[in-house]
């Protein structure tokens, strides 16, 4: 465990082709900055505890990053001609997203409406006691990782004169915006925001497009469909000519249909005549938006950039892969993978000189970054290489994937296997399934940290992607399977199918494992198959009644005359009603403050299982500062995985 | 002397008995009203608007002592209201959801007696709930004007395993969904479709006796099935305690503020507090 603790991840990078420099984040070393030809490499930084979002300004003199010296994340400039560096921003909150101006003379950032008001003596008392009580009186008060959204929280967009540290605040209200973008002549923000909608529906948003000074004029783009913001937001771009806005969007959800609605570009033109569909769905790219659930890569880059040119670069899942792809401004609406196959795209930096820096990683290779030239269309050796040490050790698991035919002929499932070293027929090793949430998200051919360290104690990690993932079509991808045991039944046919093609797994030690719908989909397992010798049940939905009110994305009762009957429906739907058909050991993992499915969930299942089978092992951990995904900190999380692999180990050797 | 004695109570004070029937358990009921009625400046015939609230107490004795410390019945006397307070025999978070049934039922009838004594206007009732109290009001949603509830138990196949210590292996039943599909059945939120009136919701976000999820069940239905009535959900981030009088000080006096503010908005026409 002491290894993942030292395990280096990556959180954001740019490249500046011009001046071959390369700058990027590492957890564990901070901000670098290279210059790949001299190879010359040195730390940035303000001498904060959490910095990053590195960016070069357009010229290439400055990089602009975040530092949380002094109070909250503060901009700082360096310049990179004389090696000063500057602090520009000096508010009482922290600042997140900055991004130049065309001309570099301004930078725009996200920050909340009272970050400008200063602390008079008695307020920080005074605002802790008003902060004690929340007034809460419509839908959409509070958000996963976020938390209760305080009156004053909501994220406005800001700018900053880099010469004078002027600031001035650009939007405000009880409305959030987000993912903007400069125009190309620094007159216009584009952003998404749902300032128009109720906030019933926190999926329903819309491309702005704002004056870039202090209450400037704000238009609505687009109103038919809405902006892509979660769970995978896609910042805009202007086109190069500033005529139209390029972003994603997705037919608004009807009543009813759940399945996470196809995501495609659109071209929205400033003038208001309306939007274009850039491309459509053919064999080579099925739709925009991916899900990957372990891809690894990209943290901090962005899924969608704009060439000098104006053709359109966008990474999107097909048939499990992670791909970049490219869409010319003057084609026929046929979008090109650019990088595909075994591998996982997951972020693109902006476009320079004909030059974008990608992030990428492999099964057996954490995230590295590699330079794409787009004019000759070829991919350069890694120019980064996260957990270097560790890939040259030649520690890390390989897996092998297949695709097999669903019992009733509906569909193909594509599943890998990772085998610990040691593995073979005479020495057959325990299996841990693992099961991915969502349920649209999609295993892929991503590193996955996790199942490398359970690999490493000796377990194989099976994993596929039954039907409700994404990236296999809009068949595959159908909500309704996934929750109407179709899921159920692939994911008990794919453990079928690894045994047999891989004979050093036993059959008859396999453990299973997820999170989310993941924990979901355990829970169902546990309670409907009697196949497997263990369960862990992570961040999972429990009771459907409870997600419907204190879940952030709640439900709604309206399609149901009489609210007894949704209860009963509900109720009939969640695990928690078949708790006494648990039949082997149940441990359960969970956030403090997972407001995606609710806490209280976990604290119901535990007591269900022990109420109906007071002797069955069953145990429940409680996360600190913890959402609705696994602890951030890297001794809860180091904690976290310990406690599964000793429950596997327990049940399964 | 009356005079002197008179002039140190802070409000007047009325008793009566109610049985229920199916228990056969009788009830202590004291009605508290403004003190100033048949004084100067009142007339004698005047009625008031009431709030029905439960106070727990061992023996269930009604103690006029008890009641001049109350802070909620205070508040709203003072403010012009009447209280009915129907004295619990124990803790309002030992009763049972039948029997708070049982009481939502007889406080009505209190406020029948007390109407009948002309004191009480019963076209303006509203109600003053913890626990499963609150949920037995519900069902009564149509008789009152408005609701404030302090620590709401409302569904109790939430509050199965996260709060509650019921064991299905009491219950008799051997399937899990019948028996959460019978506590959701017989919860206050089964009525939520008759609850046309104004509530505001007030709970401690760490209480772990009867968890936040309880008010937001409650919240999130009314905005989800009657969005056009008027709920206020007060979260008070750092309380634990079920009981507001065990809060910090400058909690309890926002709870007790905007309790006063909203029955006076919504049981006194023209929402004009009395001096």
């Amino acid at each position: 465990m002491h290894r993942l603790q030292s395990f280096e991840q990556f959180c954001g990078a740019d490249y500046y082709p011009e001046k071959d420099l390369l700058v990027w984040v590492s957890d564990k070393k901070g901000i670098q900055l290279k210059n790949l030809a001299a190879g010359e490499q040195r730390q940035v930084t303000a001498r904060g505890r959490a910095e990053g979002s590195p960016a070069f300004s357009p010229d290439g003199n400055r990089l602009l990053f975040l530092s949380d010296k002094g109070s909250g994340r503060q901009i700082f400039v360096l310049d990179l001609n004389n090696g000063t560096t500057r602090q520009i921003t000096h508010l009482f909150s922290g600042v997140a997203e900055p991004l130049w101006s065309p001309d570099g003379s301004r930078i725009l950032f996200s920050a909340p409406e009272e970050a400008q008001t200063p602390q008079q003596d008695g307020d920080r008392e005074r605002e802790e006691e008003d902060g004690e009580v929340l007034v809460i009186e419509d839908f959409g008060y509070k958000f996963d990782g976020r938390g209760f959204i305080r009156p004053r929280g909501h994220m406005h967009l800001w700018c900053v004169n880099t010469e004078d540290g002027r600031v001035e605040r650009i939007t405000s209200g009880p409305f959030d915006y987000r993912h903007a973008v400069w125009s190309p002549d620094g007159t216009q923000i584009a952003c998404v925001s749902g300032r128009y909608r109720s906030r019933e529906n926190g999926l329903a948003l819309d491309l702005l497009l704002i004056e870039a000074k202090a209450n400037g004029g704000m238009k609505r783009l687009t109103e038919d469909q809405w902006a892509v913001s979660y769970p995978n937001p896609i910042r805009p771009v202007f086109t190069p000519d500033g005529s139209a806005v390029i972003a994603g969007f997705l037919q608004p959800v009807k009543e009813g249909d759940q399945t996470y609605p196809d995501v495609y570009l659109y071209e929205a033109a400033l003038d208001g005549s309306g939007k274009k569909q850039l491309f459509f769905p053919d064999e080579k790219c099925f739709q925009c938006v991916q899900f990957p659930y372990n891809a690894s890569c990209g943290r901090g880059m962005e899924k969608l950039q704009i060439t000098e040119k104006g053709d359109v670069l966008f990474v999107a899942g097909w048939n499990g892969q992670c791909r970049l792809y490219r869409l010319k401004r003057d084609g026929n609406g046929k979008a090109f993978p650019l990088i595909f196959g075994k591998c996982s795209v997951n972020g693109i930096s902006s476009v320079r000189d004909k030059k974008v820096l990608v992030a990428m990683s492999e099964p057996a290779v954490p995230e590295y970054y590699c330079v794409y030239d787009l004019e000759t269309e070829t991919l350069s050796q890694p120019v980064c290489q996260s957990a270097a040490e560790l890939c040259r050790e030649g520690l890390l698991c390989r897996s092998e994937d297949f695709f097999f035919d669903t019992a009733d002929g509906d569909s193909r499932v594509h599943g890998w296997v990772m085998l610990p070293p040691k593995c073979g027929e005479k020495q057959k090793c325990p299996v841990i399934l693992y099961i991915h949430g969502g349920p649209h998200p999609f295993y892929t051919y991503g590193f996955t940290l996790e199942h490398q360290i359970y690999a490493a104690a000796g377990f194989a990690v099976i994993c596929c992607n039954p039907r409700g993932s994404s990236s296999y079509g809009r068949n595959h991808q159908c909500y309704e399977k996934a929750y109407d045991g179709r899921a159920c039944e692939d994911i008990l046919q794919f453990a079928e199918e690894a045994v047999k093609r891989f004979p050093c797994l036993d059959g008859e030690r396999i453990g299973v494992t997820g999170g989310s719908y993941g924990g979901y989909m355990t829970n169902y397992i546990a309670t409907h198959s009697h196949r497997f010798r263990a369960y862990v049940s992570q961040r999972s939905i429990v009771n459907e009644l409870l997600s419907y009110s204190s879940s952030d994305l709640q439900g709604s009762s309206r399609a149901y005359e009489d609210f007894t009957e949704f209860m009963a429906n509900k109720l009939k739907n969640s695990a928690v009603a078949y708790a006494e058909r648990v039949e082997a050991p149940m441990l359960i993992l969970h956030g403090e403050n997972d407001y995606r499915c609710p806490t209280d969930g976990a604290y119901q299942w535990y007591a269900a299982i022990r109420d109906t089978h007071p002797n069955l092992p069953a145990k429940l951990m409680i996360y600190p500062d913890t959402a609705h995904e696994q602890p951030e900190d890297p001794k809860l999380l180091g904690d976290y995985y310990t406690q599964i692999l000793v429950w596997f180990e327990e049940y399964l050797r | 002397m009356r005079k002197e004695a008179d002039n140190m109570e802070r409000a007047r004070y009325e008793r009566c008995c109610m049985e229920d029937k199916r228990t056969g358990k009788k009830y202590s009921i004291t009605l508290a009203y403004p003190k100033w009625r048949d004084t100067d400046g009142e007339a004698s015939d005047k009625t008031y608007p009431a709030v029905l609230l439960t106070e727990g107490r061992s023996g269930g004795e009604d103690n006029l002592h008890d009641l001049e410390k109350n802070r909620e019945v205070q508040t709203l006397t003072e403010s012009g209201i009447a209280v009915i307070c129907l004295w619990l025999p124990q803790n309002e978070w030992d009763i049972s959801q039948e029997e708070a049934d049982g009481i939502a039922g007889l406080m009505f009838r209190a406020a029948d007696v007390f109407r009948e004594r002309g004191i009480v206007d019963k076209s303006r009732i509203g109600v003053n709930g913890r626990g499963v109290i609150a949920g037995a009001m519900l069902k009564y949603a149509d008789r009152l004007r408005t609701a404030v509830f302090q620590t709401p138990k409302v569904n109790l196949a939430l509050s199965y395993g996260t709060g509650d210590r019921d064991s299905i292996r009491e219950s008799g039943k051997t399937s899990m969904l019948d028996f959460l599909t019978e506590r959701a059945e017989k919860s206050g939120i089964a009525h939520i479709d008759r609850v046309k009136i104004p509530i505001l919701l007030c709970h401690g976000y760490r209480n772990t006796q009867c968890r936040f999820s309880q008010a937001e069940q409650l919240f999130i239905a009314m905005k989800d099935r009657n969005g056009e009535v008027p709920v206020r959900l007060l979260m008070f981030s750092r309380e634990t305690a079920s009981e507001y009088e065990e809060w910090k000080l400058s909690n309890q006096e926002r709870y007790l503020r905007e309790m006063r503010d909203w029955y006076c908005r919504y049981l006194k026409d023209g929402g004009e507090k009395d001096a």
